[in-house]
């Protein structure tokens, strides 16, 4: 079976002797495990200030993509688990009775799961959504406690409500929350490079835009896929094709109208591009109209607006992830019983496994100590090895990135020395005696973080 | 030439055919390099760090791009004895087997016979991992530069460096001892006179419980 990563905790797991997640104690969805290869997971996280409609919109496009295929035959979908389908009632409900949701608590998240089948050209995916509490983004110090589901995720929606920014009483901008975001990600030690930032902007009845904007948002052909009394365009009337011009189209002018009218918009396009963020721009009305501010209304029967956006978009920038091959290869040899400290190992396995498909082994050993999702061993094989390495390198695919922890020289690694295995392998030496000559080298002392192998490793990747 | 057929072995090491024999020879003496797959591959408590160790002591390592003339032989696994060298023979298949005294002098013999191979000819043996072919390729041209030094014609069998390589253990079958060496060293390495060309063996002491560090070996194929 390939790598199944736990979509409660975002670590890798032996699926297959159980499908309970081992940090958090929950069952993950047989079928989300089974199928993980045919129905990848869609990982999206949602960033945004409070109240600015991060929960209200996900509610309005689960309910849109339960009808779905009104526009695309065969399309359908699926909720994985009991705690998926009471939130979506309880958003069904909240919308039959005109309520919205209430602002979503500040724990961790557990997301929601919800498999999508058979949408046109871009196959099955498996939504594994998590809706972050917005009070989280206002505080520095919060965001890598809470938001570790970020780790997996390729794509983010970056919700912004304009009309809530303008009458902000702080005065927040679009930056503040990118600031906010990007120092959580520093945090985390993801790298941004290659990452998809979807801004959303929510309430887009209500914002004060171009006309070509709100045109935009009322050509919407979905507007009417919740209602019963409206006609969908059938497969034969709509071209996808078209339709995601159209999206492109919108997103350049949101882009420049971000630039140039948003407080911050600027700075915020810059400081994203310089990270090497892909940006995308839609505008959308979850509710279709503002809710009567008594009531506070969510309803099941109202026009939504480019509610359909954000998703297409991230269907559209978010291919499957090939996951990348991380090998953690540890000292066997007589000397290596410093290795094996509980500070270390566990540490450095646990934080190498966010990043990859993580596989340990030995030195002096072809096969794999463990394989991913497989904790290390916790004490050196009973026959110490020669400090080897060759045989590992020459079975790994180029991909594969190495942090080798050693307490001396290792025999062979001067083989490599003209190879380019010399940029893709971290030698972290304990002790006194060293290895000479390798590039990637780190001295590592009792005492010191892990953390620091960690993001040694991360440069090279 | 292109009569002759290679087969690579589970190290990843080129043997050639041998007609003289019926069997294929390891191409060059068994390497450092070679014996490390099969020391990665089973975790044995003889063949721990320690062996190793011990190994590299008597004739030390040298990294593939670093391998000249002036050290060539530091490429070779030595020291070795000889129920060592049945064991990773057995690593390496059923079919495989220290050569007989008789097997090794007939098949260097026959290829004394025979000029040198361009190494162009692995160019077709697309599996041949990197490292290897840098082995295969400083081997060749020390060992070039040794032949030269020491006066010798260059043969197909010292291209294969059954002479200016290391002592290959032989088994010596009826005969009153069991295990022998064939091959000539190349000075630097381990000065001595003796010479594979007269078909008698160099018969050691003690091969059983001393490790004699210019002592290495070559494996001979009989596939069914």
């Amino acid at each position: 079976m390939a790598r199944v990563i736990c979509p409660f905790c975002l670590k890798p797991h032996d699926f297959m002797s159980s499908l309970e997640c081992p940090v958090y104690k929950e069952t993950v969805p047989a079928a989300y495990v089974r199928d993980y290869n045919k129905v990848p997971p869609l990982w999206l996280v949602t960033i945004g200030f409070t109240q600015h409609g991060k929960t209200t919109y996900l509610a309005a496009l689960t309910l849109m993509l339960e009808s779905i295929d009104k526009v695309w035959d065969g399309v359908y979908y699926r909720h994985l688990d009991q705690y998926t389908l009471d939130t979506i009632r309880q958003w069904r409900q909240e919308a039959m009775q005109g309520e919205l949701p209430p602002a979503n608590p500040k724990a961790v998240p557990r997301p929601i799961l919800f498999n999508i089948y058979n949408i046109p050209e871009s196959g099955s995916r498996c939504l594994v959504m998590y809706d972050v509490s917005g009070e989280i983004y206002s505080s520095l110090s919060e965001v890598e406690e809470y938001v570790t589901s970020i780790k997996q995720v390729k794509t983010t929606w970056f919700l912004v409500s304009l009309p809530d920014l303008l009458s902000d009483e702080e005065g927040k901008t679009i930056t503040d929350l990118f600031n906010v975001y990007l120092s959580g990600m520093e945090n985390l030690r993801i790298d941004l490079r290659g990452q998809n930032l979807i801004v959303v902007y929510t309430k887009g009845d209500e914002a004060v835009f171009p006309r070509e904007f709100k045109d935009y948002l009322r050509a919407d052909p979905f507007r009417g896929l919740t209602r019963r009394d409206t006609i969908i365009p059938g497969p034969e009337d709509f071209s996808l094709e078209v339709y995601i011009q159209g999206m492109r189209d919108i997103s350049n002018q949101l882009q420049e109208y971000t630039r140039k009218q948003v407080q911050g918009g600027a700075a915020f396009i810059s400081m994203a591009k310089a990270n090497g963020m892909n940006l995308a721009f839609c505008v959308t009305s979850a509710l279709g109209e503002s809710p009567d501010s008594a009531s506070n209304r969510l309803r099941a029967d109202a026009f939504r607006y480019r509610v359909l956006d954000p998703f297409l978009w991230a269907v559209i920038l978010e291919t499957p992830a090939s996951s990348r091959p991380i090998g953690l290869v540890v000292d066997a040899s007589r000397k290596s019983r410093s290795v094996y400290d509980k500070a270390l190992l566990p540490v450095v396995w646990d934080h190498l496994s966010d990043y990859g498909e993580l596989t340990t082994y030995y030195l002096g050993q072809a096969s794999p100590a463990s394989r991913p999702g497989q904790r290390p061993l916790d004490s050196p094989p009973s026959v110490a090895h020669q400090r080897l390495i060759g045989p590992i390198l020459e079975e790994a695919s180029p991909e594969t990135r190495f942090m080798v922890i050693g307490t001396g020289p290792i025999t062979d690694l001067a083989d490599f020395q003209n190879s380019p295995w010399r940029d893709r392998v971290l030698l972290v030496m304990m002790g006194e005696d060293h290895q000479r000559d390798w590039p990637n080298t780190i001295v590592y002392r009792t005492g010191d973080a892990p953390t620091v192998l960690v993001d040694a490793l991360l440069r090279l990747l | 030439m292109a009569s002759l057929r290679f087969e690579l072995d589970r190290a990843g090491f080129p043997m050639v055919w041998v007609d003289a024999i019926n069997a294929y020879v390891h191409w060059i003496p068994v390497t450092k390099v070679q014996f490390e797959y099969f020391l990665c591959a089973v975790p044995d408590s003889h063949f721990d760090a320690g062996w190793y160790d011990e190994i590299l002591y008597l004739n030390p390592r040298v990294a593939p791009n670093e391998i000249r003339a002036d050290n060539y032989w530091n490429a070779f696994l030595t020291g070795v004895m000889p129920s060592e060298v049945q064991r990773y023979a057995r690593w390496c298949g059923d079919e495989y087997t220290v050569p007989t005294l008789n097997d090794w002098f007939a098949a260097y013999t026959a290829l004394k016979a025979l000029p040198p191979e361009p190494l162009s000819a692995f160019d077709s043996m697309g599996e041949v991992r990197e490292r290897v072919r840098t082995v295969l390729t400083r081997l060749d041209s020390a060992s070039r530069i040794a032949l030269k030094e020491a006066g010798y014609e260059r043969t197909l069998a010292d291209q294969m460096l059954m002479r200016m390589g290391v002592m290959e253990w032989v088994e010596c079958r009826g005969r009153h001892f069991q295990w022998g060496g064939m091959g000539e060293t190349f000075s630097s390495f381990y000065g001595g006179l003796f010479t594979p060309d007269h078909g008698q063996p160099h018969v050691p002491n003690n091969p059983e419980t001393e490790r004699l560090h210019a002592y290495g070996f070559r494996l001979i194929w009989r596939p069914v």
